[in-house]
């Protein structure tokens, strides 16, 4: 009696095991499409760009997220002339500019050049390729964190952080996906 | 209340820096202004960094000597001392000024980046504001200041910031003022 009523009992968990999958599936299809929507930029330039957007005529390149800095509170600050904008990521609200907690820079310069020893492969989001060049942390008495730099529509963007990784080689390749998801996302 | 850059200062008075400035200025002969101007760009010359590292926690007192460059000197611990950081970053900043003046017109110049990575360059001729500039900007990215400089780029291109120079020699001006004022 019992080896009959199996199939009605195992029936509706496998139906719930099916509609579960399947839901998780649909989740992972809207996620995968949403992001292929273009994204706010990370939270962190939300004032910085509210400013940039009033004060400046540059196209302004951001990435959607910061990648892990060397500390978590951060606080961000822009300058703007008439042919550049800066936005200046701190550890401390009292920073000053000090390079003791310094923590990164986004800079855009109309008619810079690029300067940086190491030439990169950046693409458009079209394909088309982009001006790019590295460097990698170098010291004096004090050092100076990674940078990367990248012309586009005769700006110079250069970005340069102090990364919470564990080598060159890591810090190299985040530097160059965010500059890579900076120009993929396009003017913000 | 006074600007940072007042404030830095009179709290350099009141914890007697500004003698240690004055010596280690002399020693190297640079003017104690800029070192101090360095002291403010590296620190805020706030004494929390004679107690705690800065940048990542590579940047160590009020000069912010790196540890990956200076380790011997930061694991002895003078790094908690105002006096000797000060000192330090006179000496450092000497040897960036020697090595420079001692590469003007070499060929096939090598410069590191701390990934390992080599590049050469040829030193161009440098002398006076230039020379100091460079000098500034090489206390922070070393060599490097030195090869964009013969490269024809703004010298800062590698500093923390692309600003280093600029500004430390800007507040130079100020330091000046404040010490003539004392």
């Amino acid at each position: 009696m019992s080896a009959t009523k199996l199939p009605t009992t195992r029936l509706p968990r496998r139906f719930r095991l099916y509609a579960f999958l399947f839901s998780v599936l649909v989740l992972l299809l809207a996620q995968s499409l949403f992001a292929q929507e273009p994204k706010a930029p990370a939270d962190i330039f939300s004032s910085a760009l509210a400013q940039l957007k009033q004060q400046t005529h540059l196209p302004i390149l951001l990435p959607d997220h910061l990648p892990p800095l060397a500390q978590s509170s951060v606080y961000a600050r822009a300058s703007v002339d008439n042919d550049s904008y800066s936005v200046r990521i701190e550890s401390d609200p009292d920073c000053n500019g000090a390079n003791a907690c310094f923590l990164g820079i986004f800079r855009a310069k109309r008619n810079g050049h690029l300067s940086y020893p190491v030439t990169l492969n950046l693409t458009t989001k079209t394909g088309k390729p982009v001006a790019a060049r590295y460097k990698a942390t170098t010291c004096g008495g004090s050092c100076s964190s990674p940078s990367i730099e990248w012309k586009s529509n005769g700006v110079l963007y250069t970005v340069q952080l102090t990364l919470h990784t564990k080598s060159e080689q890591q810090a190299r390749t985040v530097m160059t996906d965010l500059a890579q998801e900076s120009i993929s996302a396009g003017p913000r | 209340m006074p600007d940072p850059i007042t404030a830095a200062f009179q709290q350099c008075q009141q914890l007697g820096w500004i003698p240690f400035f004055q010596s280690a200025a002399s020693d190297h002969s640079f003017a104690p202004e800029l070192l101090m101007a360095m002291g403010y760009r590296e620190s805020n010359l706030n004494p929390k960094y004679l107690t705690v590292p800065g940048d990542n926690g590579h940047g160590y007192g009020l000069l912010q000597v790196d540890i990956r460059s200076y380790p011997d000197w930061v694991n002895a611990g003078f790094w908690k001392d105002a006096q000797l950081c000060i000192s330090k970053g006179a000496e450092i900043l000497a040897s960036k000024r020697d090595g420079i003046t001692a590469a003007i017109g070499q060929t096939g110049i090598t410069v590191k980046t701390l990934a390992g990575q080599s590049f050469t360059f040829d030193g161009a001729p440098i002398s006076g504001a230039n020379l100091l500039r460079v000098t500034v900007a090489a206390y922070n990215c070393g060599m490097w200041a030195y090869y964009h400089y013969s490269k024809g780029h703004d010298v800062d291109q590698g500093t923390t910031g692309q600003d280093y120079s600029k500004d430390v020699l800007n507040n130079t001006a100020r330091f000046q003022q404040l010490l003539n004022s004392a």
